[in-house]
């Protein structure tokens, strides 16, 4: 078999293999694109895909648990988050969301749909012995929206509060206050395709050439 | 070795391609570190200002697009700091482009292209600097391509920074800094001389490079009596010229040769120490992060009308680092070449100790303190000190650096401190060995030790200045990659599987790259930023 045989076919190898390991790692997990510091929690996050093949979208604020006092004895357990959605959130109705507590690990503790949301308003309880694992970690706050279809911005405020009691918005424990701008796109444009496909066509020809080039020297 | 390797220059067309690729449908205009500063010093080359002023140069709000009502804030150019040379070249496609059009999305890319054939070059010099070493087509060219696999480098590759062009120049300083320790031929030195002056003339990280190669050079240098003066003179003096062009016009304007953006400012935060520092900021583990690849940059968030205008595009995080399965692979790398290279040099050096001089038709100040070393029981006792340091340095700095993790710190600091461990031994590599492949096998790790103990001096200085740590920048490493490239695959050499190993290590790399693209790079850009 001559040299270009043989690197069009282990390029083509290459590159079906590295498409399927990227996928199979990829489709259950969530990236961060978390800035080397702490962000501020002032400052409003951006969307966050999950990956190139998952179809959902990701939008996470980090947080230090250190400045969070889970074991308040003001507060009740398990914690509760009130998840607020303002008046942009009828474009959303439809939409499902999942919310998060998700560790330095990805160590999701808590996932929830938002089905339980009416009227703008939900409460999500965390269970105390989970949130204790989360204890003195680096934690992203992660909402996701499966299926996104909007295009329109909602914003997404959440207070921990007593268990049983209403929410205080920007109340008295507003350290978890976090603004979220919900900004719904497509899931995989096809730039973003055409983008990996071009970049791991690339990388398996030159490993190709690389490899072809090894293996006719070391029997030379 | 073949004179027209064919797959060396395809392979290297190829990473041009792919950082052209990247260029102009991934980097947003503006996403790559400091691109305003750097496309601002460009643009201000073609409109006939070759030397902008610190202070006085400014970056326009409307450089990347135009925007309607925009009101110019006058925000200064720090970029103007570093000598001109990369600009100049940079300047040429810009002018060119520019006859034909004054669409800016088009002029922006233009520059961009001296990045990505920069790259391109790069893996070709490379590939040189290891079949001159020795090594068979295919592992040369294995070696060579490791870099191109690094997110950051393409990332870099693909946009308007002078900081792969550096790296070109540091790569063709060390191929014939490794001909010239290899072959001893004095052109050699001089060729050496000519490319650190480009490096000089490049950025003024490049300095640095310039006084450890200089020292290599003289150091080496095997003449007598006056002609080994006038060598070493005329050489020390080619390659530091530039740099002296440029002290000299920072002595002119500011009164200081090393005067940089933020020179002025006054120390603010007293009683911390070095130690303080160690200890509590992350340092080694954000090199190692952003040596991988911190992508993004947001340039034209940096104005605060272009905020207000584009504000769509400058919500958010503006830059991030790839974590997960694409760093994992590379830190556990890393530290597998990081332990062949220490094995290679405690091995070399170890077999010195037993090894003496032999008298030689020239001198050399390696060869004199060689001699000066003569006795093996004293090379013994040298190793043995040096090995007790190094072992007694990694331990204390495993204790004390600040660590939120062993998880996920393990490798990277395992990766840092045992190359400092290799590069501290090497030291009895480079004053007793009589092989010039096993010196250069030290050359390399010691090198970068030096180099990442000054940038951490220099974060600590910032921390003193700013109050918060800045300038951990790892593309900062990447002129001291060459040698390092070298010193690895001398150090494994004589590994029976050695080309299987790299062809592994490759497979892996570039694995890592396509994830990181695919599942961070790609998607931020396109969904975040854009």
């Amino acid at each position: 078999m001559s040299k270009l045989i043989k690197t069009l076919l282990l390029t083509a190898a290459l590159f079906a293999g590295f498409a399927a390991l990227t996928w199979s790692l990829s489709r259950n997990k969530v990236q961060h694109f978390g800035n080397t510091m702490v962000l501020d929690q002032k400052e409003i996050t951006a969307i966050k895909p999950v990956g190139p093949f998952g179809g959902q979208f990701l939008l996470s604020q980090k947080i230090d648990m250190d400045h969070i006092n889970f074991r308040d004895e003001y507060m009740d357990r398990p914690i509760c988050l009130s998840l607020f959605l303002d008046r942009n959130f009828p474009n959303f109705q439809h939409v499902p969301f999942k919310i998060a507590l998700v560790g330095d690990h990805l160590n999701v503790v808590k996932l929830f749909n938002t089905a339980v949301i009416r009227n703008n308003f939900g409460l999500l309880c965390f269970e105390d012995a989970k949130l204790g694992e989360l204890k003195d970690q680096q934690v992203s706050i992660q909402i996701s929206a499966e299926s996104p279809s909007q295009t329109k911005i909602a914003r997404v405020i959440m207070t921990p509060h007593k268990k049983g009691h209403a929410a205080e918005i920007d109340g008295v424990v507003s350290n978890l206050s976090l603004p979220f701008a919900l900004e719904v796109q497509q899931p995989i444009s096809r730039h973003q395709w055409m983008s990996f496909v071009v970049i791991n066509l690339i990388v398996s020809l030159v490993l190709a050439i690389v490899f072809v080039q090894s293996f006719s020297r070391t029997r030379s | 070795m073949n004179n027209r390797p064919w797959p060396a220059y395809l392979v290297a067309t190829l990473f041009a391609c792919l950082a052209v690729f990247l260029a102009i449908f991934v980097t947003p205009t503006g996403d790559l570190p400091d691109e305003s500063g750097h496309y601002a010093y460009v643009v201000d080359m073609t409109k006939g200002r070759p030397f902008p002023l610190l202070g006085q140069a400014e970056i326009p709000p409307n450089l990347w697009r135009d925007i309607e009502g925009v009101v110019d804030h006058h925000r200064k150019n720090y970029i103007v700091q570093h000598p001109p040379l990369y600009y100049g070249i940079a300047a040429i496609p810009y002018a060119i482009v520019h006859q034909f059009t004054e669409d800016k999305h088009i002029l922006a890319r233009a520059p961009r292209m001296v990045s990505a054939l920069s790259l391109g070059l790069l893996v070709l010099i490379l590939f040189r600097m290891l079949a001159f070493l020795g090594f068979a087509e295919g592992t040369a060219l294995a070696g060579a391509s490791l870099i191109g696999f690094i997110p950051m480098v393409t990332h870099l590759a693909s946009g308007i920074s002078n900081d792969l062009f550096l790296t070109l120049m540091g790569a063709l300083a060390t191929l014939y800094l490794v001909k010239y320790v290899v072959d001893g031929q004095i052109r050699h030195a001089y060729a050496c001389a000519f490319w650190l002056a480009c490096a000089g003339a490049t950025k003024m990280t490049a300095w640095i490079l310039i006084a450890a190669y200089v020292g290599i050079l003289l150091f080496e240098m095997r003449k007598r009596g006056l002609l080994w003066i006038g060598h070493a003179l005329a050489v020390s003096l080619l390659s530091v010229s530039t740099a002296l062009w440029w002290m000299r016009r920072n002595i002119y304007h500011f009164g200081d040769p090393f005067y940089i953006h933020g020179s002025h400012l006054k120390q603010m935060v007293f009683d911390y120490s070095l130690l303080d520092y160690f200890r509590q900021q992350p340092f080694f583990e954000w090199l190692m992060y952003h040596f991988y690849a911190l992508i993004g940059f947001s340039g034209y968030c940096q104005t605060p009308q272009t905020a207000e205008q584009v504000q769509r595009l400058c919500h958010g995080g503006k830059l991030f680092r790839v974590e997960g399965p694409s760093y994992l692979v590379f830190t556990a790398l890393a530290l597998v070449c990081v332990l062949a290279l220490l094995a290679a040099i405690t091995r070399n050096a170890w077999r010195a100790t037993a090894v003496r001089p032999e008298a030689k038709g020239w001198i050399s100040l390696q060869a004199w303190a060689s001699s000066l070393l003569g006795n093996r029981s004293v090379r013994k006792l040298f190793f043995v000190l040096l090995f007790t340091l190094g072992t007694a340095g990694v331990a204390f700095a495993l204790i004390n650096s600040h660590n939120a993790s062993w998880a996920r710190t393990a490798l990277p600091f395992g990766a840092s401190f045992l190359l400092a461990f290799a590069g501290f031994l090497g030291i009895a590599s480079v004053f007793t060995s009589e092989q010039p492949h096993q010196r250069l096998t030290a050359y390399g790790p010691l090198l970068l030790t030096l180099f990442v103990a000054l940038l951490f001096y220099q974060g600590y200085k910032a921390i003193l200045l700013a109050g918060s740590p800045h300038g951990i920048q790892g593309r900062y490493l990447l002129p001291f990659v060459p040698l390092l490239l070298a010193s690895f695959m001398l150090a494994t050499k004589t590994f029976r599987y050695q080309a299987q190993l790299l062809l592994v290590i490759c497979l892996c790399m570039g694995w890592a790259y396509v994830n990181a693209y695919a599942t961070y790079v790609i998607p931020f850009f396109q969904h975040v930023r854009i």
